[in-house]
């Protein structure tokens, strides 16, 4: 187990505008191995000003996983992945694409926009709270993140 | 006249040259067989006289009385030829009076000889007669042989001149007929283009006054010189010649009385036709017609263009049908494209909302079942089921709606190794249910991959599903082939299909069985039916309860393999 996690939660931004899927997800994560803390944006602008720390935000933490829907209103997925990806102090925060998109050019964009990775929403709950898990089990327990990243 | 009576002036001349020919022959015959008979005559009165001439000198020489008899005998015969003689020859009648003379001398000398046998004078002028009458014979001769050669010549002459008019004649009558026959030709082909003429009159009078399209030919400077009766009717002319000297300017509207002349001219200059051209025509009433118009440049006898003629077909009704058919297909597409569009966004869009409440009722049912009282566990559970439920079928209108939506171009395709695919893909069904599947060599066809491989993967997942408990499935994939297509069949061992579902089961959302019995949509043969027509093909099923089915399809040949 990775020190760090040891010594504080993880903290993870979901950016979802939809209640029902907010609540799956806190659902999934509630009873992970990994102490964390789970914070939500419900739009575009709002989790640009979470990740910037502006406004409501100001002292939040800063993230270790960005788990962005695609289908936001004001500022969609796709607009925020492009500005994380070029904000050199975002840039290195993974970006899981979690949506019920699975159009090829959705997939093909979010990559080409250095999307960490894509993933289609399982429509049965069984399987959402299994990928939840796979992704905190991935992200936090399997996978090296640069110490420079952190805070 | 003709080459008939030739023929007979022909043989009625041959006749008559024949006939000459004829009377000419027969009048030598004629002739040579009187001098033969003169001939005859002549060696007969010859050898009479020879034979007196010997009496005489046999008399002379024994004075045997017999000898005179002897000659009395001859010289009676001797008169007899030259009576012969006299009446065959009129001309030399002086000669036999001598003859004549000599021979009744000698008769008096041979009488006097009788008496007087010693008397030496009367020998000798009896030899003398006899001497003379001899030469006289040859010399009458020798005049009757002068006298048939002369003759001969004369009708070799004859003859000769008769042949040489004839020739003349002959020659004369040719060349008249010859000359007659040069001006019964003349006439007759005057006569022949009489009559074409008359024909192209009539053939032209017809196409210009009854045609019912409009039919005009125009001089270089685009004025009418000849139009049908249809189009002077068009310009509100009762008669054709009305138009004659006027231009499209007189009729029409610019642009396109602007545009015909500029084509017109075009065609003059080039010599290039235009051919079924779409003319929008411009009234001076304001309304418009359509025509559909082939102009060609208008040639004399030596190919010099000298103006253009053309054909137009009013096609306005026909344009206005079209312009309608057309607009009805658009609107016919746009509103296929919608129900496409609509297909998979309402397939799309529902997935999401149902993932909520399908969640939510399981995280019910995990929560609370048991909690709440036994209606509520059925109810929950119902609320998942039906959830689930939907979620599949909403999935499968989504694919449905994909084959047309998500369709990839159609391409030469190894079916062996897209149905090889397909076996991997289904290799946990077809474990799980102990299947033995075999197939013919595949060939390459002409489709889309993806769907090929949906196409095997649905028909192969129906013939393992459709299975009667405990019985292994036995599938069979088949090929032939039938002009440019080849024709696929899948063929099972399971429970097989009544005649009277074969056209339901192909529709969307359709089953013959319960859900009970065999889950499923409904969707997967719909799918099926889907790409074959997508591919242009045809899918059909041959089946009876109980006894398997057998699903056949047909796909064109990959381009490059059809023999």
């Amino acid at each position: 187990m990775n020190s760090v996690f040891d010594a504080r939660p993880i903290e993870i931004l979901l950016v979802e505008d939809n209640p029902g899927d907010v609540r799956l997800t806190q659902e999934a994560l509630s009873d992970a191995k990994v102490r964390n803390n789970l914070h939500i944006a419900g739009n575009g602008e709002e989790a640009m000003d979470f990740l910037r720390r502006k406004g409501k935000f100001e002292g939040v933490a800063r993230p270790d996983l960005v788990l962005l829907d695609l289908n936001l209103p004001k500022k969609n997925g796709m607009e925020v992945l492009d500005e994380m990806k070029h904000d050199e102090t975002l840039r290195t925060i993974p970006v899981v694409i979690l949506t019920t998109s699975e159009a090829e050019r959705d997939i093909s964009k979010a990559y080409n926009s250095h999307a960490n990775c894509y993933i289609a929403k399982p429509l049965d709950l069984d399987q959402f709270v299994k990928v939840i898990k796979t992704i905190e089990a991935f992200w936090f327990s399997i996978v090296k993140l640069p110490q420079g990243t952190k805070e | 006249m003709g080459i008939r009576p030739k023929v007979h002036l022909c043989v009625f001349f041959a006749i008559i040259s024949a006939l000459c020919i004829a009377l000419s022959l027969g009048w030598i015959l004629q002739f040579s067989n009187q001098q033969m008979l003169r001939g005859r005559a002549q060696d007969e009165a010859n050898t009479t006289l020879f034979q007196m001439a010997t009496c005489v000198h046999d008399y002379l020489g024994s004075h045997d009385p017999k000898y005179a008899t002897l000659w009395e005998q001859k010289n009676a015969l001797f008169f007899k030829h030259i009576s012969v003689l006299k009446k065959n020859f009129p001309g030399d009648e002086d000669l036999l009076v001598v003859i004549r003379q000599d021979s009744i001398k000698a008769k008096l000398l041979f009488a006097h000889m009788k008496d007087f046998p010693g008397d030496a004078k009367a020998a000798a002028d009896l030899h003398n007669a006899a001497r003379t009458i001899t030469a006289n014979i040859s010399m009458l001769r020798s005049a009757s042989d002068r006298v048939f050669l002369k003759s001969l010549g004369d009708a070799c002459l004859l003859i000769l001149a008769f042949v040489l008019v004839i020739v003349c004649v002959m020659e004369i009558l040719r060349r008249m007929t010859v000359t007659l026959h040069h001006l019964e030709q003349q006439s007759s082909a005057r006569r022949q283009a009489e009559e074409a003429l008359t024909v192209e009159r009539y053939l032209m009078n017809n196409l210009l006054e009854h045609t019912p399209d409009h039919v005009y030919f125009k001089n270089t400077k685009s004025q009418f010189i000849r139009l049908s009766r249809t189009l002077a009717e068009h310009f509100g002319l009762k008669n054709p010649a009305d138009a004659e000297g006027k231009t499209d300017f007189d009729f029409f509207e610019m642009p396109h009385s602007g545009q015909a002349f500029d084509d017109e001219q075009g065609i003059i200059t080039s010599g290039e036709p235009v051919i079924d051209k779409e003319e929008r025509e411009d009234w001076p009433d304001g309304h418009v017609t359509w025509a559909s118009t082939t102009k060609v440049p208008l040639r004399n006898d030596l190919g010099n263009i000298v103006g253009t003629f053309g054909i137009s077909r009013d096609v306005t009704d026909k344009k206005a049908a079209l312009d309608a058919l057309q607009v009805t297909m658009r609107k016919l597409e746009i509103s296929n494209k919608e129900l496409e569009n609509f297909a998979y966004i309402a397939s799309h869009d529902l997935q999401e909302p149902l993932r909520m409440v399908s969640s939510f009722t399981q995280m019910l049912k995990k929560r609370y079942a048991g909690k709440l009282d036994s209606d509520a566990d059925e109810y929950i559970g119902f609320a998942v089921d039906g959830a689930k439920r939907m979620q599949r079928l909403l999935n499968d209108l989504l694919e449905y709606s994909r084959v047309t939506s998500k369709a990839r171009p159609l391409a030469a395709t190894d079916a062996e190794r897209v149905f090889t695919e397909t076996l991997d893909n289904l290799q946990l069904a077809i474990e799980d249910a102990h299947a033995v599947i075999t197939h013919d060599p595949l060939p390459r066809v002409l489709a889309d991959e993806v769907q090929l491989m949906q196409l095997f993967q649905n028909l192969l997942s129906n013939a393992l599903k459709f299975q009667v408990d405990g019985v292994a499935p036995i599938i069979h994939v088949g090929v032939r082939a039938e002009g440019a297509r080849w024709i696929f069949s899948v063929r099972d061992n399971g429970i097989g299909i009544a005649e009277e579902y074969f056209s339901q089961i192909f529709l969307i959302f359709q089953r013959v069985r319960t859900q009970k019995e065999y889950p499923g949509t409904g969707v997967g043969l719909a799918i099926c039916s889907k790409i074959v027509e997508r591919h242009e093909g045809k899918i059909w099923v041959e089946s009876e309860p109980g006894k398997g089915t057998t699903f056949y399809f047909s796909l064109k040949k990959a381009p490059g393999e059809i023999e």
